[in-house]
């Protein structure tokens, strides 16, 4: 048990550092969300107010009136979802396999598909768009979902995983006469839950968060997501930035809640591995 | 018999089920990409016409010897990582080794504010601090002001606006990395410390001689993730300055989009490409090797008994 008495001067020093840098942490949400509240006119008032002093509500409102907001909103979350629901049952799966099943070559092509950790998507994102132009694929659904359907470092993640699940479980299954296929939905898959929660964080945010890919594979407005779409809005109306706070703070609050519920959560899925982008 | 190989067909069917569409996927997005990119950069390919021509290291060549803007914007990207990479590793030890002597409440605290961006969107972050930045309502120069020093013009100076993004980038990602080093720091035998406590170790040898030693592979991981997040340098840069004023913020991945996608240019977008994943490679094994090597002196010099 640590005891309060013991903490020395480092102790409070450190404490008193953290309590500044987090002024520093907060600040930019704070003023982000302070920012959409205000006029225009407070808005550029120098010294700048640090609370709104009159509190408005009509930026959320000429956001919605000038950009289909809504619509990127569904495009950001159906894509988030879908990619993240098949991004974890391919991870499981494929893991699953490399876990648990013989075959020829296995351990070469596992070893390929660790190396290709080491090479940054982002390399490959141009020959990938030209590739996409070619089967007329890009600007559609398509690109938004298909190319995150598939997670190296999941399945590396999962594998991790089915190695060390003793096989008792499945041989039990293979004498009930279990089929291949059902015996991973129904007792691999399920076995594998604590890990799926903290891939499904890890997927669902680097789709949602995504920026890059969207932003060339996809031209038209319909299919924009919300980090492009309030790009987008952003090198149209970048002088109105009680619109571009306001789209921002409509576009992040959500996360926000969700994240302080299940903080725990968020933490390990996201440092589970793999870098932000 | 035929049980067992009714069996095996149900086994080879899944295996196939599995493999098959994993196969197509990887064949799609990444090895047709690969090669493509590799192959594309000794071409003059281009993103409109189909035919091309194999001109030999010609791009490669060109990038440094005939692109000003390449080389401007692979130094300001390995100035950028410099920066980035070792304020990262500074800022979120620090803040590992303070979240560590905290109590479990304030700890979890603590690690919600500093993790916070880390579940924002890159687009958003970026957004704010152009507010911040701004140069005649931003709320930096508003404080500079009241402080009674002149206003600065941050991201429209050609000298404060790359150093200004980076702040955006350590700010953004320091406190994950610093939630990666705690995680390793609890993680560390209670007793070690104990035994130095004995010792009459201070809380400074403490984390000097115990912690940073312990995870050391931990630091060289953060040290690896960070370099390469640094390199990838794009959507404040894009966002914010595009590559503006002047070229002073004209990065690597940001030229390499420009040439790729706007001018079509994929012949040499792909020689960029390549080269930037050498420089991120060399950097990675840097590290590592620098990681392993004082594994292997410590070793050496225990056989020797020196130590």
């Amino acid at each position: 048990m640590k005891q309060r008495s013991k903490h020395g001067i480092g102790y409070y020093i450190g404490l008193i550092l953290m309590i500044i840098g987090s002024f520093f942490m907060i600040l930019p949400f704070y003023w982000m969300l302070i920012s959409s509240f205000k006029s225009q006119n407070e808005l550029l008032r120098m010294p700048p107010t640090l609370y709104p002093h009159k509190l408005v509500t009509t930026s959320f409102k000429r956001v919605l009136d000038s950009i289909p907001f809504i619509r990127y909103y569904i495009n950001s979350l159906a894509t988030g979802i879908i990619n993240t629901v098949v991004g974890v049952f391919t991870s499981a799966i494929i893991g699953f396999v490399f876990a648990k099943y013989e075959f020829k070559g296995r351990n070469v092509v596992f070893m390929i598909i660790l190396a290709f950790i080491m090479i940054p998507y982002e390399v490959l994102m141009v020959p990938l768009y030209k590739l996409m132009a070619t089967l007329k694929f890009t600007n559609s659904y398509f690109v938004l979902t298909v190319p995150y359907f598939v997670n190296i470092f999941g399945i590396f993640l999962m594998r991790q995983f089915y190695v060390d699940l003793p096989n008792d479980y499945l041989e039990a299954a293979d004498v009930d006469g279990c089929g291949h296929l059902k015996r991973f939905m129904m007792i691999a898959f399920p076995m594998a839950k604590p890990m799926l929660s903290a891939l499904f964080i890890y997927l669902f945010m680097a789709t949602y968060n995504s920026y890059l890919w969207p932003l060339i594979s996809v031209s038209s407005n319909d299919l924009f997501t919300l980090p492009v779409g309030i790009a987008a809005f952003f090198s149209d109306r970048g002088n109105q930035m009680d619109l571009i706070m306001a789209a921002s703070t409509m576009m992040i609050v959500p996360i926000i809640i969700v994240f302080s519920f299940s903080q725990k959560n968020f933490v390990e899925g996201l440092t589970v591995g793999g870098i932000k982008g | 018999m035929g049980d067992r190989r009714k069996r095996n067909r149900g086994r080879n069917l899944f295996l196939l089920g599995v493999l098959g569409p994993t196969f197509i996927w990887f064949l799609l997005f990444f090895i047709i990409p690969l090669f493509s990119v590799i192959v594309y950069s000794f071409t003059n390919a281009h993103m409109a016409y189909s035919n091309f021509k194999f001109v030999g290291f010609d791009q490669y060549i060109k990038a440094f010897t005939r692109d000003a803007t390449f080389i401007t914007a692979f130094k300001n990207t390995v100035m950028a990582a410099v920066v980035i990479v070792i304020f990262t590793l500074i800022l979120s030890l620090l803040l590992a080794a303070g979240l560590n002597s905290l109590g479990d409440k304030m700890r979890e605290i603590f690690t919600f504010i500093y993790f916070l961006p880390s579940v924002i969107s890159t687009v958003a972050i970026s957004l704010v601090w152009d507010w911040l930045y701004s140069r005649n309502y931003g709320l930096f120069n508003a404080i500079l002001k009241a402080l009674g020093f002149p206003a600065q013009p941050f991201l429209t100076s050609t000298k404060q606006a790359l150093i200004c993004l980076c702040v955006i980038q350590i700010w953004a990602i320091f406190g994950y990395y610093a939630v990666v080093l705690l995680a390793a720091m609890r993680s560390i035998d209670k007793n070690m410390y104990e035994a130095a406590d004995i010792d009459g170790a201070g809380g400074t040898a403490k984390f000097f001689r115990i912690t940073l030693p312990l995870i050391k592979n931990n630091i060289i991981f953060v040290a690896i993730m960070s370099t390469t997040v640094a390199f990838m340098f794009f959507t404040p840069v894009k966002l914010l300055t595009d590559g503006t004023p002047g070229t002073s913020t004209m990065v690597i991945l940001l030229h390499i989009m420009n040439k790729g996608i706007k001018n079509s240019d994929m012949g040499y977008s792909s020689a960029m490409s390549i080269i930037l994943m050498l420089v991120i490679l060399f950097f990675s094994l840097i590290q590592w090797i620098l990681g392993r090597e004082k594994d292997d002196l410590d070793k050496r010099s225990r056989k020797r008994g020196k130590v």
